[in-house]
């Protein structure tokens, strides 16, 4: 696993705009997307309160860097496939699960610092501190790890199973859009229409924003331990299904 | 002492037998050179041997352990120079190998060490802490052998190891890899369709068509199998192309010369000539050793 995060560490770290890379979108979607679009809202209603759009926006922003690495994992594993990396580990004394524990490891902590760096400029621009409970914070780290696994193995079973490019651009244009406007990324699913409010429902990044935001803003869901109690069986099948795929992997 | 023994292995794709039926076996320390056209089976072989496709039937032994229940530690004893690179494009050429170090558990200051004279008698020193996208095909070519070095692993397999690479750099690699794998005792199996490669490096070569194995031996034995001598006269005047036969001989034609398979050394060749002389005025006459080409032609079934 040593090897695979050293690896990853240089990869995405060899240069200064690699970095920048990283920390681009974050940014660039808390600055200017959710600035912009908090003028054009104003204030929206959460149980108990009522908060800037930002404010609003950030914890799903939380969970939209989690999403992200379906595509990332996706993309990664059918690059590793083709380039024959993957042969390389298979063939050494790791083995293709570290390769999926060290990748899972390393963007679990970037996400992480990802996630941290939008809490510091969501706190500048609303210039109030969230009050984190412990629990509240044990719950996001929870969150945190459980939506990592979830789209970090969903990304790996697609770039095991589907080698075609073509496809792959398919998958992601099926499923990245439609999963974040049918999510709570953006707004509550209260108001959506009745047929997207239950797509909504079978969609794990609800879950994942509903999460985020209720430990953030402190005004956890009230059913939120079914919430996390879905998000549970969502890692435990993903996880199960990507780590016994690893042994389909063509080389 | 066997290395590699295979039994009745195959590999079917559908209706497609991609390998069938091979039984062979590879001794310890040896160079053994699968040999063949593209599609011949070559690269699907040394995937089952080294793990990393399922046989549809049969099974095979490596060092002694079974391919369909030991082939985690079959993954140990083997070392694979793949056809493609297999290099990460975003690491430096030692920051690769380093990688490669890490997941092989090396101790990084013996692994240093080692790395620095690979690289060296690879020619690749200078090129240490270059961007992987600035080094030739050749370089690239090199900087897998490295890792195969490495790795020192007792079977080293390398598929197709001077893909794209030019006279120079082939010789040079096929120099590097004879040496390497005397000087350590690895058994070798190069999977090539260069027949100048395979005679260079080969102890055994094994001919591949459609998935058979066709013919094996030792270079100087496939070749004598195919007996006799090969006659090649030029004339002034290239003969007519319909010409198939000179007397009891058959005759193929190559480039306005005509080309005459002598089975029998000790045959009285008086009468061929004086057929050949009426043919027209012979400006050359060559007489060869049938090289490895004609071996496989002639197992092919081709006309020499």
């Amino acid at each position: 696993m040593k090897a695979i995060i050293w690896r990853e560490i240089k990869v995405t770290f060899n240069s200064v705009f690699g970095a920048i890379m990283q920390f681009a979108i974050p940014v660039f979607m808390i600055l200017l997307f959710a600035t912009s679009l908090s003028g054009n809202f104003g204030k929206m209603t959460v149980p108990g309160m009522e908060i800037n759009y930002i404010e609003f926006f950030a914890p799903g922003l939380f969970g939209y860097m989690t999403f992200f690495l379906f595509t990332i994992s996706f993309s990664f594993l059918s690059i590793d496939s083709r380039t024959g990396m993957l042969t390389i580990i298979a063939l050494s004394k790791a083995s293709l699960r570290s390769y999926f524990w060290g990748k899972y490891v390393f963007q679990l902590a970037l996400t992480f610092i990802k996630i941290l760096l939008i809490m510091l400029i969501t706190m500048l621009l609303v210039g109030s501190i969230p009050d984190f409970s412990f629990a509240n914070a044990i719950l996001f780290i929870i969150t945190l790890l459980l939506s990592v696994a979830i789209w970090f193995s969903l990304g790996m079973l697609g770039g095991i199973y589907i080698q075609r490019e073509d496809l792959r651009q398919v998958v992601f244009a099926l499923v990245t859009l439609p999963l974040t406007f049918t999510s709570s990324m953006y707004y509550g699913i209260e108001r959506m229409p009745t047929i997207i409010r239950w797509i909504a429902m079978c969609n794990p990044l609800t879950y994942i924003c509903n999460l985020f935001r209720g430990c953030y803003l402190n005004v956890l869901p009230a059913d939120y331990l079914l919430q996390l109690s879905i998000l549970f069986v969502i890692t435990a099948v993903s996880l199960t299904a990507a780590l016994w795929s690893l042994r389909k992997v063509k080389f | 002492m066997i290395a590699i023994k295979t039994e009745h292995l195959c590999k079917h794709y559908g209706n497609v037998k991609a390998v069938n039926d091979l039984c062979l076996n590879i001794e310890e320390g040896e160079i053994f050179t699968l040999l063949g056209a593209n599609g011949a089976g070559k690269s699907t072989t040394i995937n089952m041997l080294t793990t990393l496709q399922k046989p549809t039937s049969g099974n095979a032994a490596i060092f002694g352990k079974d391919l369909s229940r030991d082939y985690i530690e079959i993954r140990q004893l083997v070392a694979l120079m793949p056809q493609g690179f297999a290099i990460d494009a975003f690491l430096s050429v030692i920051d690769n190998l380093k990688f490669f170090a890490l997941l092989e558990y090396l101790n990084i200051t013996a692994w240093s060490r080692k790395a620095d004279e690979i690289l060296t008698e690879l020619d690749l020193s200078e090129k240490k802490n270059a961007n992987i996208m600035t080094l030739s095909g050749g370089q690239l070519r090199r900087m897998q052998l490295a890792r195969c070095f490495l790795s020192d692993r007792p079977l080293v397999v390398f598929d197709e190891p001077t893909l794209g690479v030019d006279v120079i750099g082939k010789f040079k690699i096929w120099d590097i890899i004879k040496k390497y794998a005397r000087e350590k005792n690895w058994t070798v199996i190069l999977c090539t369709n260069d027949m100048a490669e395979a005679e260079s490096l080969a102890d055994r070569i094994a001919f591949f068509q459609s998935g058979t194995l066709i013919k094996i031996g030792t270079p100087d034995q496939l070749k004598n199998q195919v007996a006799g001598r090969l006659i090649k006269v030029t004339f002034e005047q290239p003969p007519a192309e319909s010409l198939t036969n000179i007397g009891d001989y058959p005759i193929s034609h190559d480039n306005g010369s005509i080309v005459i398979r002598v089975d029998d050394t000790s045959a009285d060749l008086r009468p061929l000539l004086d057929k050949l002389s009426e043919l027209g005025v012979i400006t050359e006459v060559n007489v060869e050793k049938p090289s490895l080409v004609d071996v496989f032609r002639a197992a092919k079934g081709d006309n020499l």
